[in-house]
């Protein structure tokens, strides 16, 4: 169905409403995990007025999402520089509400080594295991190469993984 | 070739590709640690999408409306409304402080303008000064050459008795050149660009027809006395003289002056041009008769009486009888009245022809604080909206202009912001 939609999107032209319509959810949590709540619905906004503007270069290669993606990327971007954020300090985990009950990780420990992660390595980790995007998405998204998400990945998961049990044997190397 | 623990998420992600999937499996049978490490980061990978931050959705509503209003007008291809807008603002307020640097410019061009032209008339008779006294001296061909040698003068006229070498002289056109020159004579011909310097090799002298040359001006001026000393100075500095002054008008009354100025010939137009700049232009005519052939004439029934005169004279030494002695001297009396009146004649003409007569009038201009007739309060407001109602129009008119003129600075600046702007939004 979606890849219907996006074909004939793609021959009469980006209908960025009905896309907004279809993704805006997506894109938004994608940017409070990116910038925090206070300036996503900001992020989300401008990323759609900024594919309406740029609707014309949207070729098709990706799908519309990873390229809504890429977009929102970049005004995340943007919005941390022009506001400083501090990145580190955005919620991932939802260390307050839910059960935690058969959680075997702790979330509050998880959420400060996902904290302590760099930038590089967090938005790949929020890309692929949280927004479920593939490596060669999350690669488009990034504009990088395949090979480069699987590297920050592994090291991404290392990291935690020394972070959350320093007595672990692979966590040593 | 990785390693297996570099492949390790990648294989749980099922991103490798199926050999090398197979192989890992094969591995991890063999290798326990990897297994747990696996088990722990399919868990991580578990627990980090099942505790991620669920935010409930914002700005949905807004974005769509944003989009709605965005897809129903056209896309903006081209005029930047609002930087343009900006634009003219910044372009009005630059106006708004350039304009009385323009217009202080504008009077001091003219004022350094009427200087220049003093100047240069005085910085000419300096220039003109040795030509000048030859030509006093020798008349029109008499003057020095090169070498300081004297220039033959041609074709001067003998004052010999006949009327035939008298007409041969006045036919050459030389002979009022020749004669006793007033002091207007030298300057003006010397200055004639027209013609060859006096005593040069060769060429054939032009001469400058006599031309009676007179102009009015009426002006309407800021300040009648300031521009009537302008005038003055701007005359004298042409060696012009002010014939004669009027200035009328006090504090409550506007201002008027009438002023006869005569100016060298050849400064007709200069002065003209540079009595212009002195306010704004209401009237202007000028006229001017050619009298070359009446003072060629009139001298040459001058030389012919001269002739006459010297005929009686000799005449009259001869005479020995007292009635031809009286009338010879009846005679001669008669002729040399005909003489001085044809003197007298040569010479106005020739005043008249050197010295060009420019009448000019200056009205000042109305002042807007001039103190009104009193009126209701119904028509001072009247008046007052008037008044604003044309000042806004000037200011509308003034700011059309400016901006018209100014787009060459601020429509490229308009597009770059623009261009800047749609870039760094995209």
């Amino acid at each position: 169905m979606q890849v219907i939609q996006e074909k004939i999107m793609r021959k009469e032209g980006l209908d960025v409403a009905q896309a907004a319509k279809d993704f805006y959810e997506p894109v938004f949590r994608f940017c409070v995990r990116r910038v925090g709540s206070q300036l996503a619905s900001d992020a989300a906004q401008e990323t759609f007025l900024t594919a309406h503007r740029v609707r014309g270069k949207f070729r098709g290669e990706s799908s519309i999402r990873t390229w809504l993606f890429g977009i929102a990327l970049n005004e995340c971007r943007r919005l941390v520089r022009q506001k400083s954020v501090d990145r580190a300090t955005v919620p991932l985990i939802d260390v307050a509400g839910g059960d935690h009950g058969a959680s075997v990780i702790d979330r509050g420990a998880l959420q400060q080594a996902l904290a302590k992660l760099s930038d590089d390595h967090r938005e790949v980790v929020v890309l692929h295991e949280i927004e479920g995007l593939t490596y060669e998405e999350a690669a488009n998204v990034l504009s990088v190469p395949v090979g480069t998400v699987k590297s920050r990945l592994h090291h991404a998961f290392l990291q935690l993984r020394r972070t959350l049990d320093p007595t672990a044997e692979g966590a040593e190397r | 070739m990785n390693t297996l623990r570099e492949d390790l998420k990648a294989y749980i992600d099922h991103e490798l590709p199926s050999d090398r999937q197979s192989e890992i499996e094969r591995e991890l049978e063999q290798d326990a640690d990897a297994k747990r490490e696996m088990e722990f980061m399919k868990l991580l990978g578990v627990e980090i999408r099942d505790g991620a931050v669920q935010p409930a959705v914002e700005g949905y509503d807004k974005t769509l409306r944003w989009l709605e209003r965005a897809t129903k007008k056209p896309q903006r291809t081209g005029f930047p409304i609002w930087q343009m807008l900006v634009a003219t603002a910044g372009c009005l307020v630059l106006a708004a402080f350039l304009f009385p640097v323009f217009a202080q410019s504008k009077e001091a061009a003219m004022m350094t303008q009427v200087r220049a032209d003093a100047g240069s008339a005085a910085a000419e008779d300096k220039a003109m000064a040795p030509s000048h006294g030859s030509a006093g001296e020798g008349g029109f061909g008499g003057g020095s050459g090169p070498g300081g040698a004297p220039a033959p003068r041609p074709n001067k006229p003998s004052v010999t008795p006949g009327v035939d070498k008298m007409k041969q002289s006045r036919g050459s056109g030389q002979s009022y050149f020749d004669d006793n020159m007033s002091i207007s004579d030298g300057a003006p011909k010397s200055m004639n660009p027209s013609v060859p310097p006096s005593g040069g090799p060769g060429g054939p002298q032009l001469q400058r027809p006599l031309m009676i040359r007179t102009g009015d001006l009426s002006l309407k001026v800021e300040n009648v006395q300031k521009a009537q000393t302008e005038a003055t100075s701007l005359i004298e500095g042409m060696q012009g003289i002010v014939q004669s002054t009027n200035v009328t008008g006090g504090d409550d009354a506007l201002g008027t002056a009438s002023m006869t100025l005569r100016v060298p010939e050849v400064r007709f137009s200069t002065a003209m041009t540079a009595l212009k700049r002195l306010g704004h232009v209401i009237t202007e005519s000028s006229n001017g008769e050619d009298v070359t052939t009446q003072v060629a004439d009139t001298e040459a029934r001058l030389k012919v009486m001269r002739v006459e005169e010297d005929q009686y004279v000799t005449l009259l030494k001869g005479t020995r009888r007292i009635g031809e002695i009286l009338e010879v001297k009846e005679r001669l009396g008669t002729v040399r009245q005909e003489i001085e009146s044809l003197d007298a004649q040569r010479k106005a003409l020739r005043s008249q022809s050197s010295y060009s007569t420019i009448t000019l009038s200056m009205t000042e201009k109305v002042k807007a604080d001039k103190p009104a007739a009193p009126a209701s309060w119904s028509d001072d407001t009247l008046a007052a909206a008037k008044n604003l109602l044309s000042s806004i129009g000037v200011f509308l008119g003034q700011a059309a202009i400016y901006i018209g003129v100014l787009s060459p600075i601020w429509v490229p600046l308009g597009i770059g912001l623009w261009w800047a702007r749609r870039r760094s939004r995209n």
